[in-house]
């Protein structure tokens, strides 16, 4: 059997919709008389995650000089589409906690995909960009094809695991031969049929070819690069026996200076145990 | 990170997390040393106890047995392996995962040897 990523997903049951708090934001923000108060109430109706959300809220991750404790506050100091990322990246982790993997912990997987996240989200922030909550989520989904994979076809995922730790080879180059195509493109597969804005398949599709995407090449390389570091710093574990290479060009496009990678990688390490602490707390970091 | 009572506390100690009063204002702000004056108000402001970093870590990482370091080179080495060695994000790296297995590993031998074989970290 190959198959396809679409008929992978096909097979997904429930999981082939997004979390229903995300389709019920949409919704919200998509009314024009809708206030910030309404969609605290859509999110207040999930206590894990609205305790969840105001964690993070006052986490050294945005560093408010007042303590936050309502969701309504919470919504207008962070922003509007930023809570609504924010919330997906909580509640996919919760869909998706209980994935059956052999070689893998679904709590060190998602430790490595908040590092990945985290790690995008400071390189994004160090560009200044507008949005940083949507690298943030484009990091935490960037494998989030390997559950699928797992969850599908979980002995052929185990042989790839093999393959990969036998030979010394990047895993998504393994799955790549066992199924004819890797993790990122069942991420994009899944997020299209999510219908979740372009952005987050395309960088899951290319993570690990970062230059061959056409439409978001720079938040590739910003997912690509923080990807590599999670994986070399075994902050969590993506599932690959050995990191797959950083691509040198990639890395040039996000223009960070040689001596700013230290101050780079103490900062994405503390934000990533304070977000383990405030969106897995049954857990610690390290 | 202990919370210690606002009584035991000495200028130059460093808070590991903010203070707010009831309304969430900032009252003092972590990561700076505590001064006579700040310690003396806070039972005022109706605090009473705090939560202070510890120093230890920082000044213990400095002194790693180079025996450890090399080990910790030789298990780190293998997922360095599909790398580009000579790039500057790759040394940074693998010499930041080289202290952090050292620092870790330093961390769980003591505290083995101090509580008679305690649960690792």
């Amino acid at each position: 059997m190959k198959g396809s990523p679409h008929s992978l997903i096909d097979g997904l049951g429930s999981l082939a919709s997004p979390p229903a708090i995300h389709q019920e934001l949409m919704r919200v923000i998509a009314r024009p008389t809708s206030s910030a108060s309404d969609i605290a109430d859509v999110i207040g109706r999930d206590p894990a995650l609205s305790a969840s959300l105001l964690r993070l809220v006052n986490s050294s991750f945005f560093a408010f000089s007042r303590r936050i404790d309502d969701l309504g506050t919470a919504v207008m100091a962070v922003g509007v589409s930023q809570i609504r990322d924010l919330a997906l990246a909580t509640s996919v982790i919760s869909l998706f906690r209980d994935v059956p993997a052999e070689e893998v912990s679904m709590e060190d997987f998602w430790k490595h995909s908040l590092a990945t996240a985290v790690g995008s989200r400071v390189l994004a922030s160090m560009r200044q960009e507008f949005n940083v909550e949507s690298l943030f989520l484009a990091g935490l989904l960037h494998d989030l094809g390997r559950l699928v994979l797992f969850l599908r076809a979980g002995q052929m995922m185990s042989r790839s695991i093999r393959e990969a730790r036998d030979r010394g080879v990047a895993l998504h180059q393994a799955e790549a031969e066992v199924f004819g195509f890797h993790h990122g493109d069942v991420g994009q597969a899944l997020m299209e049929r999510w219908n979740l804005e372009e952005l987050f398949g395309e960088v899951a599709a290319y993570h690990h070819a970062p230059l061959q995407s056409e439409r978001f090449p720079l938040e590739t390389a910003t997912v690509h690069a923080a990807d590599v570091i999670a994986n070399l710093l075994r902050w969590g574990h993506s599932g690959a026996p050995v990191a797959a290479p950083v691509s040198p060009r990639a890395w040039k496009l996000l223009g960070v200076k040689d001596d700013q990678i230290p101050a780079l990688l103490s900062v994405i390490g503390r934000q990533w145990e304070d977000a383990v602490d405030g969106i897995i707390p049954a857990s610690r970091a390290a | 990170m202990p919370l210690r009572p606002i009584d035991a506390l000495e200028p130059g100690v460093v808070l590991a997390a903010p203070v707010y009063d009831d309304a969430g204002r900032l009252l003092i702000p972590e990561g700076r040393p505590l001064t006579e004056r700040q310690i003396q108000r806070l039972s005022g402001w109706g605090v009473h106890e705090v939560d202070v970093a510890e120093p230890e870590a920082e000044e213990e990482e400095l002194v790693l047995d180079p025996e450890l370091l090399a080990r910790a080179e030789e298990v780190v080495a293998p997922r360095f392996a599909l790398q580009p060695m000579e790039h500057r994000l790759v040394r940074e790296t693998r010499a930041l995962a080289v202290l952090q297995w050292a620092t870790k590993e330093s961390r769980s031998v003591r505290s083995h040897s101090s509580t008679g074989g305690g649960p690792k970290p």
